[in-house]
């Protein structure tokens, strides 16, 4: 008896090791998330870093590795390395250095050193000279050069279009290196900002993230065409599949008349589920892109062809795409719904002299919705979160058109479109420069699952809020 | 309301029967749940079933209005007639049917909408539109189901926050909306309370003026308080029925005899 129970404790304490472990792996995972992801969007200190060999080096440091050094003698000693973020290659050779930590003589936070934020390419950090008009100096120095950005800074957009105007800064060797107005984004000095300050220019880059498109190849600005091509996909693709998965779920549920045939579609839709999710990017590659674009572009618009217009990758394919790789989803939701349905109302109901459609239509369908809506949330937080396929279908890491705008005919279902999933994805695995990217990712990372899991909470609320109603129901 | 032009002459050939039913079996599977039950039901009057639990009173219910038609991989043999016509004929049409023999349930069962929904339920499928009509009709169901004073002010409210008394009448007011000609009741107040019990009772003997009624009850001083004839029923058999005081008082059968005394069942 006694080793009978010692097994059940060894059980327990191993089921719940387990579970400690993962919840602290995804509670890890979640705060690096988190933190990267929010941090980005606060101001970080410059710091000026003199070197014992003379060097300058402004910027700021992004992590420090330990690293084991064997000395001449043999003795073992441990040194550090600080990484430091140096500001675009525009100004310096690199943008992220590394620094010997024995070899910094000195750092200090220079109140005059700026962040040049620019329209195309990356940020500069230097120290304001001058500001130009045309090559004439307008004012030089710090609080000058600021006091005369600041006072045009609210017609700034009107004055980028002059290209006579640019900024003058100085590297820490002394460079000078002239910004045009035309491509200043906006400009700050961390070293001076206040907590009120920083808040605001918290505020306004995490805004400027949501809403602006974005600048140097994904590494900064925003992802709004991202948001917008996701959302305008999930939406097509709930378009589709939720009147193809409620349909279905009634048939198999209500109409169809139990036997091989209905398990045969219940283990199919099942498999389907169970399908990785490249397999439905090849097979709407193939079936969608190739056959129906194809077939389209030979009887619509033979005359751009070898050119095609529906025959490649675009927002219509990888919606469908989703919408077969949802199905499942929707089509189970929907079914269980269903079998919620007390059979007393349907009773009830046809004891009236109802008949079965206006059963199904004025009593089991109100009492589906929140099932309908369930299968749509959760359809749709799995499309929202669904790659690979897509990557084959038709998105793209940067494009310059929405797929809805002004041009005629407003809607492009043809278009190549950019995807939050796919951006993460393109920002997280750079192989050159990757590490400049990682912000962005983690910001991207963090948005998707934000969208992803309020979608999930939606569905879970949703319901408890229909089981409320039953428990009523049977009180 | 009876538009049939086939009349079949009924066995039992008596004006006050509204239904018959002849040597009625009913199989669920391969279950036996009815064995040659055959009985008349009489107009305007109560008529209560009783007997043991699972000896097949909701199923002979079950079988005036077609309900059990739902229940898959069930058969029937024998006939049943409403006034004189078999409802299981070619030319039956099912939903006509049902509106004309209205049931209740064992448990109340309204439908997760608002108490006036739920009345206008029936009326609106059968073509009522006209907001003034669903409004007379609604009002005055439940003014029959003793219902109206309870609930006039919450008639947008939801039905489910009733009490189940008054879930109960509600559905009974719901059941009335269609105008049938006979009310099945299926221990309509099993789930309920001795005081709306006793409401449900007086309904009851209230509406007998206007409907059939058909009711199943576990409670033999229900059946002998509000019934004019009762049947006993026992293993898919129907033992004996008659007048309701001469069946408590005399019964002709020992095995009715023992199951109201309480030797068996
Ligand atoms: N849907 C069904 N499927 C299979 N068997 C059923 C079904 N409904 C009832 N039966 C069986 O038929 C028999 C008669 O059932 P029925 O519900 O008519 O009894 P009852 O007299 O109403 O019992 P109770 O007093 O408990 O309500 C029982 O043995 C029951 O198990
Ligand atoms: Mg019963």
């Amino acid at each position: 008896m006694g080793s009978k129970w010692s097994k059940d404790d060894a059980l327990i304490w191993l089921s719940g090791g387990a579970l400690v472990l993962g919840f602290l792996m995804v509670a890890g995972l979640i705060l690096v998330i988190v933190v990267h992801g929010l941090g980005r969007f606060w101001p970080q200190e410059l710091t000026r870093y003199v070197m014992h060999d003379g060097r300058v080096v402004l910027g700021h440091e992004t992590s420090r590795a330990s690293v084991r050094t064997t000395g001449s003698t043999g003795e073992r000693s441990r040194a550090y390395r600080l990484r430091v973020r140096t500001g675009d290659r525009r100004l310096y050779p690199q943008e992220y250095i590394w620094l010997e930590e024995s070899g910094v003589a000195g750092r200090d936070a220079p109140r005059e050193a700026v962040v040049v934020e620019q329209v195309r390419g990356g940020d500069l950090f230097g120290y304001l000279d001058s500001f130009e008009d045309d090559g004439v100096v307008v004012a030089r120095g710090y609080d000058a050069v600021w006091a005369h950005y600041r006072e045009r800074y609210p017609e700034l957009e009107r004055l980028r279009r002059q290209q006579a105007l640019s900024i003058v800064l100085t590297s820490t060797d002394g460079r000078r290196h002239a910004v045009s107005l035309a491509s200043v984004q906006r400009i700050y000095a961390p070293n001076t900002m206040t907590a009120w300050t920083s808040v605001r220019h918290y505020v306004g880059s995490a805004w400027s993230y949501l809403w602006a498109p974005p600048r140097d190849e994904n590494r900064l600005g925003g992802v709004y065409p991202a948001i917008f091509g996701t959302a305008a996909m999930v939406i097509l693709m709930s378009v589709v599949v939720m009147p193809f998965g409620v349909l279905a779920a009634f048939y198999l549920r209500e109409y169809g008349r139990p036997g091989p045939f209905l398990n045969a579609v219940r283990i199919a839709v099942n498999s389907l589920a169970g399908v990785p999710s490249i397999v439905f990017g090849v097979f709407g590659l193939g079936f969608f892109v190739y056959f129906l674009g194809g077939t389209l572009d030979r009887l619509f618009f033979p005359a751009d062809l070898p050119e095609p217009t529906f025959g490649r990758g675009g927002i219509l394919w990888c919606s469908l795409t989703l919408a077969l790789l949802t199905l499942p989803v929707v089509i189970v939701a929907v079914e269980e719904g269903l079998a919620g349905v007390p059979r007393e109302l349907r009773e009830a109901s046809h004891a009236l002299g109802a008949t079965r459609f206006e059963t199904l239509w004025r009593v089991v369908v109100p009492v589906v919705l929140p099932s309908i809506l369930t299968g749509l949330i959760l359809s749709v937080a799995r499309a929202a979160g669904t790659v690979a396929p897509l990557m084959i279908t038709g998105v793209v890491a940067f494009s310059a058109e929405l797929p809805v705008d002004g041009a005629w005919p407003f809607v492009h279902l043809e278009r190549e479109f950019m995807h939050l999933g796919f951006h993460i994805f393109d920002t997280g695995f750079r192989p050159d420069g990757g590490e400049a990217f990682l912000p962005m990712s983690y910001t991207s990372t963090l948005l998707l699952l934000a969208i992803v899991v309020s979608l999930n909470a939606a569905a879970i609320g949703l319901r408890s809020r229909l089981r409320r109603r039953y428990s009523v129901a049977a009180a | 309301m009876t538009t049939e032009n086939t009349p079949v002459t009924p066995k039992i050939l008596r004006e006050e029967t509204i239904i018959d039913v002849e040597r009625v079996s009913f199989w669920y599977g391969g279950r036996a749940a009815l064995k040659d039950v055959t009985m008349a039901i009489d107009r305007q009057v109560i008529t209560a079933f009783i007997g043991p639990s699972g000896c097949g009173k909701t199923t002979l219910l079950r079988l005036i209005n077609r309900m059990n038609d739902l229940v898959p991989q069930v058969r029937m043999t024998g006939t049943i007639r409403m006034n004189g016509v078999d409802i299981y004929g070619p030319d039956t049409d099912v939903t006509r049917l049902r509106r004309r023999v209205g049931m209740v349930f064992q448990q109340p069962n309204p439908f997760p909408k608002s108490i006036y929904e739920n009345v206008a339920y029936g009326p609106r499928i059968h073509g009522v539109k006209s907001g003034v009509f669903l409004d007379e009709i609604v009002e005055r169901c439940l003014r029959r189901a003793f219902l109206w004073e309870e609930v006039q002010e919450q008639l947008e409210e939801s039905a489910l926050g009733l009490s189940l008394g008054q879930q109960q009448r509600l559905c009974i007011a719901r059941a009335i909306a269609v105008e049938p000609e006979v009310l099945l009741m299926d221990e309509p107040c099993s789930s309920l309370d001795p005081v709306a019990t006793s409401r449900i009772e007086e309904l009851m003997l209230d509406l007998k003026d206007d409907y059939t009624i058909v009711i199943v009850t576990h409670n033999m001083q229900q059946a002998a308080r509000v019934s004019e004839y009762t049947g006993f029923m026992l293993k898919g058999e129907l033992v004996e029925m008659g007048v309701t005081d001469a069946m408590f008082t005399t019964p002709r059968d020992r095995r009715t005899e023992d199951y109201i005394t309480g030797r068996a069942g």
